[in-house]
């Protein structure tokens, strides 16, 4: 369960108590949460010192700040170390409720899918359906991942997704570093991942600041879609053989 | 009619000049350690070709009657700009890969400092979570 977490000492808590309860409710997952902390300058370092053995959570500390993406790939790299059957990645900032997350790492466990996207956007979604310029962004970027690899997902901007073990090691090799959440489809689409998504009902965020400022979008979704189309024509690493150790 | 000869003249002499004081710059630079040799490869190129083209002033003429300049100094400017991309290119890459191999040491710092902490509390008197730095010391 990998937690990217970058200035987030007030919301850190509550994510892994509420990991906690969902380790309650489903006693035969061995839940093991991984927070990054992506060289936060506020004391979120000092939280997790505090407070990850109680929450039995590794966590990483980054001495500088690296941005998402490879705040996300450390994670996944430790998840692949620990030989996870599934990895799940969460955003430490609250949004994605914990009880939600049977929902993506479900189909993952049993091995419907490879990747499973969790979505606000899809039926029987609910809950925070975030600006009407964000979903208008995710739109685009939509579009742009169906016109580039031929997958539809709805909700490409979502953080809250589950790999499987193989996924991940794939991903901890060559996760996107600039705009992750959008861009780590094309490797996975190129390499023949299967990728689905789930309903799920997200909240928006209590406190903090969101990374993303509408003033910078329609430069942003330039960025993006120039950085996706690089991604289509990248040299890419193979695919490890079968999957990893059960 | 203005006398060409002797702007011909000036103008060959700042690019000589120009050439010079560059030439010797790069070498204090680098004998300083101030600039790695292999950085400074490309700078004594262009003040190498730049100097070539300014003493020849044969094949700078040549050089422009190739591009379609009509006056020829013009077309070492043309070489100037030419190098100067070359060399910011050769800069942007060298930032880019810094900066790929700056992320890959923090990520591998932040992964060996967290298997640190772990290893210290697992092989500490308690295998307990208290983090209680003191009395497990040895």
């Amino acid at each position: 369960m990998v937690i990217p977490a970058f200035n987030e000492e007030e919301n850190i808590e509550r994510v892994l108590q509420e990991i906690d309860s969902l380790r309650r409710a489903r006693p035969r997952w061995r839940i093991v949460p991984i927070v990054v902390n992506d060289g936060s300058s506020d004391r979120t370092e000092e939280v997790l010192e505090k407070i990850a053995a109680d929450y039995g959570a590794r966590f990483i500390s980054l001495p500088l700040n690296v941005g998402i993406g490879r705040a996300v790939q450390t994670g996944l790299k430790l998840a692949v170390r620990l030989r996870a059957q599934v990895v799940l990645q969460l955003d430490g900032d609250g949004q994605h409720p914990a009880e939600q997350i049977p929902v993506i790492v479900g189909p993952v466990l049993s091995g419907k899918t490879e990747v499973a996207v969790g979505s606000r956007y899809v039926a029987g979604a609910g809950g925070n359906v975030s600006t009407r310029l964000r979903q208008a962004g995710t739109w685009f970027f939509s579009r742009l991942i169906k016109l580039l690899v031929g997958i539809s997902v709805q909700d490409v901007t979502s953080g809250f997704r589950a790999f499987s073990g193989d996924a991940a090691e794939f991903l901890s090799r060559c996760y996107p570093d600039d705009y992750p959440e959008v861009q780590a489809y094309v490797p996975l689409a190129r390499r023949g991942f299967r990728i689905s998504e789930h309903a799920v009902s997200m909240r928006p965020r209590t406190r903090g600041i969101s990374s993303i400022t509408p003033l910078k979008s329609v430069y942003y979704m330039i960025k993006v879609a120039f950085a996706t189309s690089i991604d289509l024509i990248r040299p890419l690493p193979r695919r490890r053989g079968g999957p990893l150790e059960r | 009619m203005p006398p060409l000869p002797e702007y011909r003249f000036r103008i060959e002499f700042w690019a000589i000049l120009g050439c010079i004081v560059l030439f010797i710059g790069l070498i204090e630079l680098v004998r300083r350690n101030r600039l790695k040799e292999r950085y400074s490869f490309l700078w004594f190129l262009t003040s190498g070709v730049l100097l070539v083209f300014t003493l020849k002033r044969s094949w700078l003429e040549d050089l422009a009657r190739l591009v379609g300049v009509y006056y020829p100094p013009t077309a070492l400017f043309l070489l100037l700009v030419f190098f100067m991309l070359l060399i910011l290119i050769h800069y942007s890459t060298v930032i880019s890969r810094l900066l790929d191999e700056k992320q890959a040491i923090v990520q591998n710092l932040g992964l060996l400092e967290a298997r640190v902490r772990e290893l210290e509390a697992t092989s500490g008197a308690r295998p307990s979570p208290a983090p209680d730095i003191s009395s497990s010391a040895d």
